[in-house]
């Protein structure tokens, strides 16, 4: 009965040490695959991994790759930040208001799966080439994911929860700090990575079509040029980056849902 | 004086409207200190709604609550609520749920870690101080909200069919565990159930409810001695207590059967 579990058991141990093992091993499975495809459609349109990191070392020498990955990060620290702040309040403020949520919801949900893009040229027309731009396209499109699942995990509360508070008599401060707040964290966490990710991808947008600095620019130039070398070190650092934010959202995520048994499974559709 | 008095109580949702819907009718009926009370109806006669008012969640349509002789007007702190459903957080491990409603009081942290040990010591879950729910029973986890209301001291401990998400040999242990601690502590409790043996065994006096709306159609009185235990469900008395509460519920049974099966 169990001879195939057994089998894939002795392949691939399960425990979960050995899991952050063989995870530590799928960038190497990712370069050697990297290679590969160098060698097949020639390193002249793919350079291989030696190759663009050595470059990649040159660049950073040469002092272009990390003011231009400040100038991108900036730009997305900032609107990740702003868009966190203003998403995540108006999805409280929705949230705990049930008309109100009813009457929006369709609305911001269909308006989510507009492309954004649309919307970029207003934003050059208002603020011009720059920060200013980039910041405000990217808070703009980084937003949605942030109020929807903040909105939606408020509505989400048992309402049992809500008993059990209002039977104890706690505030409406304990109530949000010990009960909503607890309640909804997971799912803040995904909004949180969700939010990071769409900022990301929008200066990188915005860079491309309109800057004057930033690795958005760098891939434009590199385009016209068929600079193949410049690309993946741009790719590289990009990869890099996301990699790490997503890996520490990803971690937290991981904890508090083993630890608490919560999911948020519901949300990830989005 | 009685400790609570339900005087001539009812409850009809959206009132006025043509949705409404007339859960509890004209309710009266009184609880004297440390007395174990039970309310037992078929299923949708108003009982939680019941359960609901006394504990101040929602207002009555028409008459009075009072506990001490003061009107409850909203959620007090000298009632506890143990809930149906799961209730306990699954952020907070069993001690700092037994705790919640101790550390939103304000009370130190010597002397809730101290109460909380108490209590979860009288709920039979010394060992567990720190699990997460998710990794506890049902049973255990209808405990830990047990424990989590009597941590507080409540003058009146009102239970909303605490154990009826739990298959029936949990719910018999649990049934066992609760008789042992009431008359340990003496608390006043109102107890909401379907569970006929249940009723009886842990008992002073059931009162049944018709089908909705709710009304009283029956005073039980269990006047069987304590301290009780297991083998009283075994007596003589016993059973023509728990044939009484069926001859009263049958019908009412079959019409909220019925009900069920047309409203919805």
């Amino acid at each position: 009965m169990s001879t195939k579990t057994t089998r894939t058991q002795d392949i691939l141990d399960r425990t979960p040490s050995s899991i952050a093992l063989y995870r530590l091993l799928v960038p190497f499975v990712i370069v050697g695959l990297w290679e590969l495809l160098s060698r097949w459609i020639g390193p002249r349109v793919l350079p291989g991994p030696v190759h663009t990191f050595s470059a990649l070392y040159e660049g950073i020498q040469s002092g272009w790759v990390i003011p231009n990955t400040n100038v991108t990060m900036q730009a997305v620290v900032i609107s990740f930040l702003i868009a966190t702040v203003i998403g995540g309040v108006t999805g409280l403020i929705l949230g705990f208001n049930k008309p109100a949520y009813d009457i929006v919801e369709p609305f911001f949900l269909s308006f989510y799966s507009v492309p954004k893009i649309t919307m970029y040229p207003i934003f050059l027309f208002i603020f011009g080439v720059g920060l200013n731009t980039k910041v405000g396209f990217a808070t703009f499109s980084s937003f949605f994911p942030m109020l929807i699942i903040t909105m939606g995990a408020v509505r989400s509360i048992d309402d049992v929860y809500i008993n059990v508070g209002k039977s104890l008599q706690v505030s409406r401060y304990q109530m949000f700090r010990h009960i909503v707040l607890p309640y909804i964290l997971v799912q803040l966490v995904v909004a949180l990575r969700l939010t990071f990710n769409s900022a990301f991808l929008a200066v990188i947008l915005v860079e491309l079509f309109a800057a004057r600095s930033g690795l958005g620019l760098v891939l434009q130039h590199a385009m016209g040029t068929f600079n193949s070398e410049e690309i993946l070190i741009v790719v590289t650092v990009l990869a890099v980056i996301a990699f790490v934010i997503n890996i520490i959202f990803y971690g937290a995520q991981q904890l508090l849902e083993e630890r608490w048994n919560m999911t948020s499974d519901e949300q990830m559709g989005i | 004086m009685a400790k609570l008095e339900i005087n001539n109580v009812s409850k009809t949702y959206n009132a006025n409207k043509p949705n409404s819907v007339e859960a509890v009718r004209d309710v009266s009926c009184e609880l004297d200190e440390g007395e174990f009370f039970s309310v037992i109806g078929p299923t949708g006669c108003g009982k939680s709604t019941l359960m609901k008012m006394v504990a101040g969640l929602i207002e009555p349509t028409e008459g009075e609550i009072t506990l001490d002789g003061e009107s409850i007007t909203g959620p007090r702190e000298d009632i506890g609520v143990v809930f149906q459903e799961d209730s306990t957080f699954p952020w907070r491990s069993t001690l700092e749920n037994v705790e919640f409603g101790l550390e939103m009081r304000g009370v130190g942290k010597q002397e809730r870690r101290d109460r909380a040990h108490d209590i979860l010591e009288l709920v039979g879950l010394s060992g567990f101080e720190d699990n997460y729910p998710s990794e506890l029973s049902g049973g255990m986890r209808q405990r830990v909200a047990i424990a989590r209301t009597l941590a507080l001291n409540p003058d009146l401990m009102l239970m909303d069919e605490p154990f009826g998400a739990l298959d029936e040999q949990t719910r018999l242990i649990l049934g066992g565990e609760l008789l042992r601690i009431c008359q340990e502590t003496n608390q006043t409790t109102m107890f909401i159930t379907h569970s006929i043996t249940e009723a009886a065994f842990l008992s002073d006096r059931v009162f049944v409810m018709s089908a909705r709306p709710g009304e009283i159609k029956e005073l039980v009185e269990v006047d069987i001695e304590r301290p009780r235990d297991e083998s009283i469900m075994t007596s003589d008395r016993f059973n023509e207590i728990t044939d009484d509460l069926w001859e009263a519920l049958k019908s009412e049974a079959q019409i909220g059967f019925e009900q069920s099966m047309t409203v919805d």
